[in-house]
Parts: C-alpha cells; structure tokens; sequence
C-alpha cells in the first residue's frame, strides 16, 4: 500500500522548510547517503525553494558571473543551517564544471516525494 | 540503620542509602549494567545508564507461587504455609494480577528452573488469580514436561554482543583477505560526520565457531535489519537496509537494442518460522502474512513455502514475527527482471550498481559491453529502495526443519499475523544549466572599418540581444 497523499506533502513541506543553503565545491568523491557536507566548499548561496506540486519541490540557485574559481566545480550540496545546528539534506557529484567570469551556471535540483 | 520498608504490595522503592561500614570488596562476575539505548535524530544512539526501571524490565522476588491445574489454565495462589493463609492474587508490577493488569513473561517452576510456562492471559477467580496459557488443547502440564506445584515470576533477559559490534568482531579474523570491514560508507571529505557509521540497537548473544563470515553476517543481520555490501574496492560493509550507493540516471529512449520485460514475482508472501522455544507451552513458530501482495489487483495468490524455515535464535513468538516480516520485506521489494540492449557509453556501469531507468531504480545484475560500437546490454532487477538486501536473499543461511516438525497452526487461540509494508521515497534530480555570457569574439561588430562599434556596454559581460553560444544542460545522477 503506497503511503498516502497527505503524509507526502507534510513530508514535502518539511523538505522545503529545511533548505536554505546551497554550496558548490570542488570535491568529486562519489556521493553517499551518509555525506553531511561538502568535501570542499568553494561558494554558497541561498536558492529559491518552490513548491511546483503536491510531490514536487525545486531548489533552484544560480552562479553568475562574479563567480571565477582556478578548479573545476564538482558537488552540489543542499541544507539547512540553524543558529547553531545544520541539517544535511542531499549531496551530488557533477560532471565538471569550469566556472569562469565568462559563464553563468544554474543549479536546479528537483525533489520528489513518492 | 533506616529501617527499609516497602509503601505498597511489594518492595519497588529506590534505595539510596549508604553503607556506613566498610568491607571487603565482592566480586560479581555475573552482574550487568542495566543502561537504555534510545535512538536519536542525530544519528548517535544515547546511553543511560539507569537503575531499576518499571518501564522496562521488572526485578523479581525469590518468591513462589502455587500452581493448581485447570484447564488449559493454572490457578496460581500464595504458598500456603504455617502462618499465611493468603489466597489473595500475587503482585506485579505494584498491582495485583488481573485481567488488565500486565503480565509477566515466564513462570519457572520452583523445582527445576529450566520448565518454564508462558502465560497468555489473566482472568480474575475467587481464589488467586487464573492465568491461560497457550498450546494446551488436549494437553496437561506433565504431558509438556512440566513438574511441580510452585513457580516463581520472571522476564528473561538475554545478555550479548551489539550486533553491529559483532559483525566487527567477525570480521577481524579476515581482514588480510578484505580491504576492511566497515559499518559504514568508507570515510570521504564529505561524509566525515558521526551519521557515516550507524551503531544497531540489537543485541545477540550467538556462538559462530566454524560458521562462514557471509553466513554468520547474514545470521546477524536477520535480527538487525542490516545488509551486507561488498563494494568493488573490496571493502566488506555491514550497514542499515537503507543503505544505497548514489545511483546513475540511464535513459531508457537512447537505446539501440530492444527491451523485454520478464514478470517473476513468484515470491513468499506467507513465511512460516520456527525457532527454539524458550517455554514448554510455546512452539515459537509464527506465519506472517504478507495480506498486501495477496490481496492486489494481479496478487491474488498466497504463496508458502511448504516447511518452516528454522532458526535457533528465535526463542519466542515476538521474535519469531520479527524474522518473517525481514524476510517478507526483502521478497515485497523484489520484483521482475529486464533486459534492455544497446545503450551508448555506459561502459562504467557494472553489475551492482544501481541506475535509475524509466523512473525507477534498478540494480545491475548483468552488463555486456561491445567496445567496438560502445554499446552495452544490460539485465536489472527493479528494486524501489535499499536494493541491495535483496541480493543477499535474506532467507539464505536457514536451515529448513523436517517436516515431521511442523508446527500445528491450529491451537486453541488463532492468532493471524499479518505484516503490511508502505514506502515513501525522496528522490533529488540535479539538472545544471551553463551558459555562456561573454567570450572573446563573440561580440558584434556594427560599422564601417574606421568606426566600428561593438553592441553591449564597456566593461560589462552581461549579454545583450544575442549569443553565439547556446545553453548546456546536464543532468547529474539521483
């Protein structure tokens, strides 16, 4: 029996009320459940979380130009941070990415409750 | 010194005075802490450890009971001895033993400790209390093998091994053949947090000399709900049922070859397990009914293996249900197989690995790869989560009982177990978008040689109107 409606979008509220930071690094070790951070932190930013559907929630952050780094960008690590505690939501290892002024990049992670 | 007195029916005051006199120290080789392990968000479980605790486990008295036989029921008084005619109910836990009170595991018979009863349940009777017990139809006490007319009360308490310790333990002997033998994902920059490594809150107490390491593993693991992962470094993990690898997205449009679908869901959905009794009145054996896959819109069959599947460390009914319903987990997320062929550059997925194909994960069980054209064929097996238990065919390593002992589902008290499984899954796409603003050349000239100008601001790389370059968007693995 498939969890009901309900539960899931509590479920997504809570996701989407536990994401206000997003970091890019430059680590590209695989990414396994159990990472609680990014391997190296280049640059964080705040997303934008939006609710599309019952099931459904994007977390949408961009780099722009001002953004220039020597190393390629490898990860991708979404969570929440307290005043005095983080919440470690989801790590992903990218294919590598050579951010320069002269490119912008956005990151779009999509997060399905089903 | 205070005088010690109890302010109810038995004595379940804490003690907290303090021994004036000095003695000699005694060693107590068969004590135990008693400390409570609870499980916290945080990913560490929490010690305390505590004194006597009403919540938990009952200390009992010497004390005996008398037994009077009923049918399928036992009367049980205070012994009647010179002075003490009582024929009041006994005590537990603060209140007397009636029908809604909470009852104790056992009794042990007062002559010979290892008859031990289970007690069902407690009705109240003009003399004592009358407690029924199960599996006694057409059967009295001397007929299970139980002597005497006093018992005392009691819990058992099994004393062991953390079996996440234990796998570790199991594992040293071999760590010259292994890379290692973990609890955890291996250690990285980024998993360096506590949650990498998940200690188990079940304890068992098992000898395993002369059992193989995988069997002795997956032994444990019945009891704890872990798995175990052999990664492709050669690294030998015992870790939770949710365990994963991150997983790769194929897409199931790009393909040359063809697909074939191959349904076999011919799994248990009935288990039946038999274990050691830990009492005389108890066969220690249940059937759990996986009532979901029989009750479908295509599951409409109940399919049983024919024999019990046996297991000496189930001592009890609870444990006995906790077994069947790991196994029905395991076999309620196997499902059908699929072959897919002709996937370009997929050359890095391996048998093992989990991808995520048309929506859903699926583990690699075969892959083909032609380096020539750079194609690969591929066999899964769709799993919804923590896939790689069912590998290991978590009823593997039992041992099946004759069918001379088989147990009888029929008792006097029918009790239907049916365990039901609901899932949610949390799935995290990445889609990463590149654009480039601003290169050399890519700019417009507009005019003539002498006063050529470039469309955009000075010193700017914003864009303006258009870009030679088009967008790249990539998506990254789930």
């Amino acid at each position: 029996m498939p969890a009901s409606d309900y539960i899931k979008r509590v479920m997504l509220d809570t996701i989407a009320s536990n994401i206000n930071e997003m970091i890019i690094g430059f680590d590209g070790t695989p990414a396994t459940p159990s990472d609680g951070a990014a391997g190296r932190p280049a640059v964080t930013i705040t997303p934008t979380v939006t609710v599309i559907d019952d099931s459904t929630l994007m977390v949408e952050g961009t780099l722009g130009t001002e953004h220039s780094f020597s190393e390629p960008l490898k990860e991708v690590f979404i969570q929440s941070r307290g005043t005095s505690d983080f919440v470690p939501v989801s790590r992903h290892v990218i294919s590598p990415i050579t951010k320069t002024s002269g490119n912008e990049m956005k990151i779009q992670l999509l997060i399905e409750v089903r | 010194m205070t005088n010690l007195k109890a302010s109810g029916g038995k004595f379940n005051n804490t003690v907290n005075e303090i021994m004036q006199h000095i003695r000699k120290p005694v060693f107590v080789d068969n004590a135990v802490h008693h400390a409570l392990l609870s499980s916290q968000s945080d990913n560490k479980h929490k010690v305390t450890i505590e004194n006597r605790n009403n919540a938990t486990y009952n200390v009992f008295s010497e004390k005996r009971y008398e037994l009077v036989e009923g049918e399928a029921a036992v009367q049980l008084t205070h012994v009647s001895v010179p002075g003490h005619s009582s024929k009041a109910a006994p005590f537990y836990e603060s209140s007397v033993i009636s029908s809604s009170s909470t009852l104790p595991t056992l009794m042990y018979s007062g002559e010979n400790t290892s008859e031990r009863l289970t007690l069902s349940t407690a009705e109240t009777s003009t003399e004592g209390v009358k407690i029924n017990m199960k599996n006694m139809k057409g059967r009295s006490l001397k007929d299970i093998g139980f002597r005497g007319s006093t018992v005392h009360l009691g819990d058992p308490i099994d004393v062991g091994l953390r079996t996440s310790d234990l796998a570790m333990r199991l594992g040293s002997d071999v760590t010259s053949t292994l890379t290692s033998v973990q609890i955890g994902s291996l250690r990285h920059s980024a998993n360096t947090n506590e949650g990498r490594r998940k200690h188990t809150n079940k304890f068992l107490a098992e000898d395993f000399f002369g059992i193989p390491l995988i069997s002795a593993l997956k032994f444990t693991s019945r009891h704890d709900g872990n798995i175990i992962y052999f990664d492709r470094f050669a690294n030998l993990m015992y870790t939770p049922f949710r365990f994963s690898s991150s997983n790769r997205f194929l897409d199931a449009t790009i393909r040359q070859g063809n697909e074939e679908t191959n349904p076999s869901s011919h799994n248990e959905n009935r288990i039946s397990i038999k274990g050691v009794p830990l009492a005389l009145n108890e066969n220690a054996s249940v059937v759990v009914d996986d009532a979901e896959r029989q009750q479908g819109k295509f599951d409409t069959d109940i399919q049983e293996t024919t024999t019990p599947i046996f297991d000496a460390t189930v001592k009890t009914n609870a444990a006995a249900k906790r077994v069947a319903r790991q196994i029905l987990k395991a076999n309620s997320l196997q499902q059908g197989s699929l072959r897919s062929s002709g996937h370009p550059d997929s050359w890095d997925l391996r048998p093992g690995k989990v991808v995520s194909y048309q929506g859903e994960k699926r583990l690699i069980t075969e892959s083909r790869h032609t380096l020539s054209s750079r194609l690969t064929d591929m066999n899964f097996v769709s799993i919804q989560k923590g896939i790689e238990g069912v590998l290991q065919g978590i009823s593997k390593g039992m041992v099946s009982a004759s069918a001379g002992d088989n147990p009888d589902i029929i008792s006097q008290k029918t009790e239907k177990n049916l365990s039901l499984f609901s899932s949610l899954e949390i799935r995290v796409i990445p889609i990463i978008t590149v654009r480039v603003v601003e290169s050399l050349n890519s700019k417009f000239a507009i005019g003539k040689a002498a006063g050529r100008a470039t469309i955009g601001k000075a010193n700017t790389q914003k864009v303006i109107g258009m870009s030679k370059f088009s967008e790249v968007s990539m998506r990254g693995g789930e």
